[in-house]
């Protein structure tokens, strides 16, 4: 199934929760307290913070404990037959098969989620904001070519292409031709710049008929000068709010393509890494953390996230209202 | 999954001894288990597998994955078998007559001469009566491009005039077209292959063989019927669907990666098959993804035992043990799987691993870096596998039960392999090891990695896909991406196999020139050794040299064995009579029994 | 929109989506030629010679430039092993899988049952629950039911398919079926021609997997669009002339709503048709994504080729046909 195709047209999870024009009235101050004090965003920001702290505690933690991500130390957390166990020993959440620190690789599998998340948004954002604004703005022939360009690249599936993508990067010598957090981010990147393509080429002809724009065109400032001064600004701040959108979407597409092992290789520490050999081996029967620490982490990033994104498009998002 | 492809075999001899036993006793129950300590033996009933993986091949002359082989069995019949042992897969070494009654062998052992039983019908796509004509067929059919045999090299050295016939073959017949295959085939013939008439097949050596029966065991010289063969490309879905059996089963339906049918066949006449064949009915579901999805399988019911899971889950093997011991099936294997050397002693070094390898000091170094029990805990414990320095394994002739490389609790020896090194002058050793991707190779290399980085060596592991590693492994153009590598056998007979291993492989003069595992090793001094064993007249008079052949190319790390696979199969309660077979190096399908 | 006009925008909707399709298996193609490497060394035994893996190459026609490939892909390719390919044929032929040694059409045909079970199951269940879910939840803003729901709906939009699918196996096979309860079966599909209840019950797992995660989503999208409509005027006049409550919510509001649930309804259950990967992978069911992973890993171009080619043609007809579906909504309010 293709995560990363869900958000095309920008459902509303979340509809009016007080009074019907209640969402995007008000000044942008008071939509900003609003946004804050509302209890799912508190909800929201306190998970995220959490997971955020966890990245960032994780060499701290792996100090402390003694136990890098990666180090295996079966002599003290393995039986004679090879089973974890699934706590003490200075091992909070117990081992994983290889003997190695499953608290220690969760939270540095945080660093990981965060990272290839919000890289590879983020590069969506830049590429899909720019395609759109040209695409919006120019018109004609190059909005054509574009927007074929963009429904080209949404009918390819997710899965099934990053399946092939990933042998594209064993070299000659047998090894990976460049890290494979890369080509994971590459690859989810690929997949969701098309959303903000569209998102931002809609907004983009909507504003140019707009007199400011034509004031600016009279004025005879040049087409950059017009797309960065004046058009940018306007569609930036929905493109943004989009990016918190999409981010837990491209957190998943890392996990399910680590899940499939084509994404983050062990022994890297990856939720979906960690989800994946905790299913091959069979052995959550018998250490739960096995599955439940990356599970749990995974699910409460997203959470986190969606929670925010989607009081951000209740109160500050122009698409999202009034239609 | 078991990746341990078999063995590539070249032959050797077998005294009269074998003749003794005939096979129309079945393996009477020693292991008796649940519902069958009766003693009476159980028909009849469905035996539900569940399995990770679809065959790699069906066809009897390319199927050469252990599990293949335990299918194959009961869809076909050969001139000779093994029938079965319920004390160990070690243990099933009789040769026994299967569809030749009896054969007598020439004075110079050169001449076998096989009288086949009459009235034994095929089923399935044919139903005519079995002939000698039939074997001839399909021992000419091992060249056909589009079969691609690897089992090819044992009779390209033992039948006669093979050769010739194989580069004529070769020479004249292009891929992808079965009529030119045929009529070929047709056209030609290999002289050391003869039909003398409908029940008569003699077969000439180049040289006396003491294992040629052994060889003959093996699924790759079974009857084929050429007028229904012909028409399909080998091993293809029509092959499979229009399967032709000659053993005690047929496969009813079969569906590629989905499920297979395989019963009984109505009227089988079973006189002299030394396959019991108790069970009407089995049920091959391919569905399951994992090891573990299996293993919830049998512990609920779901299905009787497991296919082309190796090895079972640790936590499994565990509650088995704990709670139902009688469901839980352990035999020693003879497999083994060990660490390839990169052309050890032989061929120009790529890379600066490769030629620090070409020092024995290097080599032993590494045999004293790795943690053996740390590998052999990963693999379940003790009771899944041992830790060896052998090239040949417990199961094999020529085994010298010696450690040679001693060190406490099999843990390694970092102090002595950082001594080594520095004597060799390679302090800082950098290795690169590929392996095929599964998550039972990941834990061995990663333990591996852990282990060698206390002697000071830094592996680069390389993982490959496993649909491609074999052919990774072989391709000379690529000898430059790895220095060791996971390689494992698992021989194709028990017993007298020893030279298939230390001979077929390791030999330089015996080996046809191609490289296995990547091992190209090249020693006078075993050369020697597999000499004498050669010419022994029986097993017990080459069992001194194999285990000289043995000690030199352990001493001299041909290669550096890990651990020789204990296998471990659970099974649910209603599986009874439990049997293995070398043959599939695992149960034998044909004496297992079903009891509700 | 006049006949004309019509047409014309028919036209180059077709167009378009021709030219998509076309881009997506070029591109394809490309990327398998430069991703897997020497196919025919694959395909022969470990110790082939050089001369064999040649032979291999020709008789399958890797051995040609991948322009003359992709041109014999499109209009008429070599025959391999008594198949023929190429576009130019009846049937139109995707080529030879190199593995499976068989048609690739052969192998598509064969697998598409499975996956559209798994979809049209998932689908039916995702379309009564949300909408159910959905409209009650509207009818009841800020109650305990919408708060229950929304709830439900943010746990499983933020569970991955596969974290969902272990857990319904681990709960309801394993454990059930240990505790003696052994109705859901962990894997495997039975087709529907064989037996209906086995397939359905084979298949009420996986269906259950797919259709929580997108009723989580279409559930809220429902409920909001409903809320949207129901604070319209025209449903406020109904509403004061006395209308009930159910006409007004399950009838004109949730037709009102049910724009932006197409749309996106559309792209999902494409998506899903062109190979639900994950799903088919826990489940072990034996159907295009399944066998999307297989071919890929074990490096079967032209199977890869040929599922990623129908995925796309799925893809840009079922986007069609909601546009269609849309237009015609619109036209007839």
């Amino acid at each position: 199934m293709t995560v990363l195709a869900r958000r095309d047209s920008i459902p509303k999870l979340t509809g009016p929760d007080r009074g019907p024009k209640d969402p995007a009235s008000g000044t942008a101050a008071a939509r900003r307290r609003a946004f804050f004090r509302d209890p799912a965003t508190i909800a929201g920001l306190a998970l995220i913070g959490l997971v955020l702290l966890g990245a960032i505690a994780a060499p701290l933690v792996a100090a402390i404990v003694g136990h890098g991500p990666i180090e295996q130390f079966p002599d003290e957390s393995l039986s004679d037959t090879g089973l974890p166990i699934s706590g003490g020993n200075g091992f909070l959440l117990g081992a994983d098969d290889s003997g190695r620190d499953v608290f220690v690789r969760t939270l540095y599998g945080a660093q990981v989620s965060l990272f290839i998340g919000i890289v590879s948004t983020t590069i969506a954002l830049v590429v899909g904001t720019a395609v759109g604004l040209i695409a919006g703005f120019v018109g004609g022939r190059t909005d054509n070519t574009l927007s074929a360009f963009t429904d080209i690249a949404l009918a390819f599936p997710f899965l099934i292409t990053a399946l092939s993508v990933v042998t594209l990067n064993r070299g000659p010598q047998g090894d990976d031709v460049i890290d494979p957090a890369w080509v994971v981010i590459g690859i989810v990147a690929l997949f969701s710049w098309t959303y903000f393509a569209r998102l931002v080429r809609g907004l983009v002809i909507e504003i140019k008929q707009r007199s400011f724009i034509h004031a600016a065109i009279g004025s005879g400032a040049g087409r950059t000068r017009i797309i960065l001064t004046e058009i940018l600004p306007n569609v930036l701040p929905a493109a943004i709010i989009y990016w918190a959108v999409q981010l837990p979407a491209n957190i998943i597409g890392e996990a399910s393509l680590s899940f499939l092992g084509v994404g983050i290789k062990a022994p890297t520490p990856s939720w979906g890494t960690m989800i994946a050999n905790a299913q091959q081996t069979g052995l959550y029967q018998y250490q739960p953390w096995l599955l439940l620490a990356p599970a749990i982490s995974l699910f409460i990033t997203i959470l986190g996230f969606n929670l925010v994104s989607t009081q951000l498009r209740r109160r500050f998002d122009p698409t999202s209202t009034g239609k | 999954m078991s990746l341990s492809r078999r063995l590539l075999v070249l032959g050797a001899a077998l005294g009269a001894s074998a003749l003794l036993l005939t096979g129309c006793t079945g393996p009477v129950s020693a292991e008796s288990t649940g519902a069958a300590a009766s003693g009476e033996p159980h028909y009849g009933g469905t035996l539900k597998v569940g399995a990770i993986n679809d065959f790699h091949a069906l066809d009897t002359q390319t199927a050469y994955y252990t599990e293949d082989w335990q299918v194959v069995r009961l869809l076909s019949r050969q001139l000779v078998t093994y029938p079965g042992s319920t004390e160990g897969i070690g243990d099933d070494t009789t040769v026994v007559p299967d569809l030749a009654e009896s054969w007598d062998v020439s004075d110079d052992g050169l001449t076998y001469t096989f009288h086949l039983r009459d009235d034994i019908h095929y089923s399935g796509a044919s139903d005519r009566e079995i002939t000698a004509e039939d074997f001839v067929y399909a021992i000419k059919r091992f060249p056909d491009p589009n079969n691609q045999v690897s089992a090819i090299t044992y009779y390209n050295a033992l039948l006669d005039g093979f050769v010739g016939y194989r580069e004529k073959f070769e020479a004249e017949v292009p891929v992808g077209d079965e009529a030119a295959v045929k009529a070929f085939i047709d056209s030609n013939d290999i002289p050391g292959v003869k039909a003398l008439d409908d029940k008569t097949l003699q077969l000439t050596l180049t040289q006396p063989a003491n294992d040629f029966l052994d060889v003959l065991t093996l699924n790759f010289v079974s009857p084929l019927p050429e007028e229904v063969v012909s028409q399909y490309f080998p091993d293809s879905l029509e092959y499979r669907q229009n399967y032709v059996s000659s053993g005690p089963y047929k496969i009813e339906s079969y569906e590629p990666n989905k499920s297979i049918a395989i019963t009984k066949v109505a009227d089988y006449n079973a006189e002299g098959d030394p396959r019991p064949s108790y069970i009407d009915r089995f049920e091959i579901d391919f569905s399951y993804s994992t090891a573990d999805a299996v293993s919830q399988a049998i512990q609920t019911g779901t299905v009787d035992i497991g296919f082309y899971v190796s090895p079972y889950p640790a936590q499994v093997v565990q509650s088995y043990q704990d709670t139902q011991p009688e469901n839980l099936h352990i035999s020693p294997s003879g497999s083994q799987t060990f660490i390839s050397i990169n052309n050890p002693n032989e061929g120009e070094p790529l890379t600066d691993g490769q030629k620090a390898l070409k020092d024995l000091k290097v080599r032993q170094a590494l045999e004293y870096a790795v943690n053996k029990a740390d590998i052999v805990r990963g693999r379940g414990g003790e009771v899944s596998a041992k830790a060896r320095s052998e090239i040949l394994t417990s199961t094999l002739l020529g085994y010298n039960d010696t450690d040679y490389f001693p060190s406490e609790n099999d843990e390694g020896d970092p102090e002595k392999a950082k001594q080594l090194l520095k004597e060799a002058g390679y302090p800082d050793l950098e290795l690169k090891a590929a392996y095929s991707i599964s998550p039972e190779n990941e834990k061995i290399w990663t333990s591996v990695q852990e282990s060698v980085k206390r002697a000071g060596i830094t592996l680069d592991l390389v993982p490959i896909p496993a649909a491609d590693y074999s052919a990774s492994l072989a391709d000379e153009s690529k000898r430059g991406q790895w220095d060791i590598a996971q390689g494992g056998y698992s021989p194709d007979w028990q017993g007298n196999g020893s030279r298939m291993i230390v001979g077929g492989w390791l030999n330089s003069d015996f080996n046809p020139g191609y490289v296995w595992n990547g091992v190209n090793y090249h020693s006078d001094a075993l050369n020697a050794e597999v000499e004498k064993a050669f010419d022994a007249p029986t097993a017990e008079a080459a069992e001194p040299f194999w285990q000289e052949a043995n000690r030199i190319a352990s001493e001299d790390v041909a290669w550096v064995p890990l651990f020789e696979t204990i296998r471990v199969f659970p099974s649910s309660a209603r599986v009874a009579n439990w049997t293995w077979s070398s043959l599939g190096n695992g149960p034998d399908w044909a004496s297992l029994q079903v009891v509700d | 929109m006049t006949a004309f006009a019509r047409t014309q925008f028919l036209r180059t909707r077709l167009t378009r989506m021709l030219i998509t399709v076309i881009a997506v298996v070029i591109v394809t193609f490309v990327l398998t030629q430069v991703a897997f490497t020497n196919p025919a060394q694959n395909l022969a035994p470990p110790n082939a010679s050089g001369e064999t893996i040649d032979s291999i190459a020709r008789a399958y026609g890797i051995d040609r430039p991948w322009y003359e490939q992709l041109f014999g892909y499109f209009v008429k390719g070599p025959d391999i092993q008594g198949t023929p390919t190429g576009f130019l044929n009846w049937p139109p032929s995707l080529g030879y899988s190199y593995q499976q040694q068989r048609p690739v059409t052969e192998l598509l045909l064969e697998k598409i049952p499975a996956t559209l079970s798994l979809a049209a199951g998932a689908l039916m269940l995702w379309v009564i629950f949300s909408v159910l879910l959905g409209v009650l939840a509207a009818r009841r803003q800020g109650g305990w039911f919408d708060k229950v729901t929304s709830g439900f709906s943010y746990t499983f939009l933020s569970l991955p398919t596969f974290v969902t699918g272990m857990l319904l196996i681990y709960f309801l096979f394993y454990q059930l079926s240990l505790a003696g309860f052994r109705f859901f079966p962990s894997s495997g599909y039975v087709p529907i021609t064989e037996s209906p209840g086995e397939w359905a019950r084979h298949l009420i797992l996986p269906w259950l997997t797919l259709a929580l995660a997108e009723i989580a989503i279409f559930q809220r999208v429902i409920r909001s669009s409903v809320l949207e409509v129901v604070n319209q005027d025209y449903i406020r006049t109904a509403k004061a002339k006395g209308l009930s409550d159910r006409r007004i919510y399950f009838g004109h509001a949730l037709s009102g709503a049910l724009n932006p649930v197409l749309t996106l309804g559309g792209i999902e259950l494409a998506a899903i048709i062109g190979g639900a990967v994950i799903t088919e992978q826990v489940f072990g069911i034996d159907g295009i994504g399944r066998l999307a992973v297989t071919s890929a890993s074990s490096g079967d171009a032209p199977v890869v080729i040929g599922i990623t080619l129908f995925s796309a043609v799925v893809f840009v007809i079922t986007t069609f046909v909601v546009d269609l579906i849309t237009y015609a909504r619109s036209a007839r309010q």
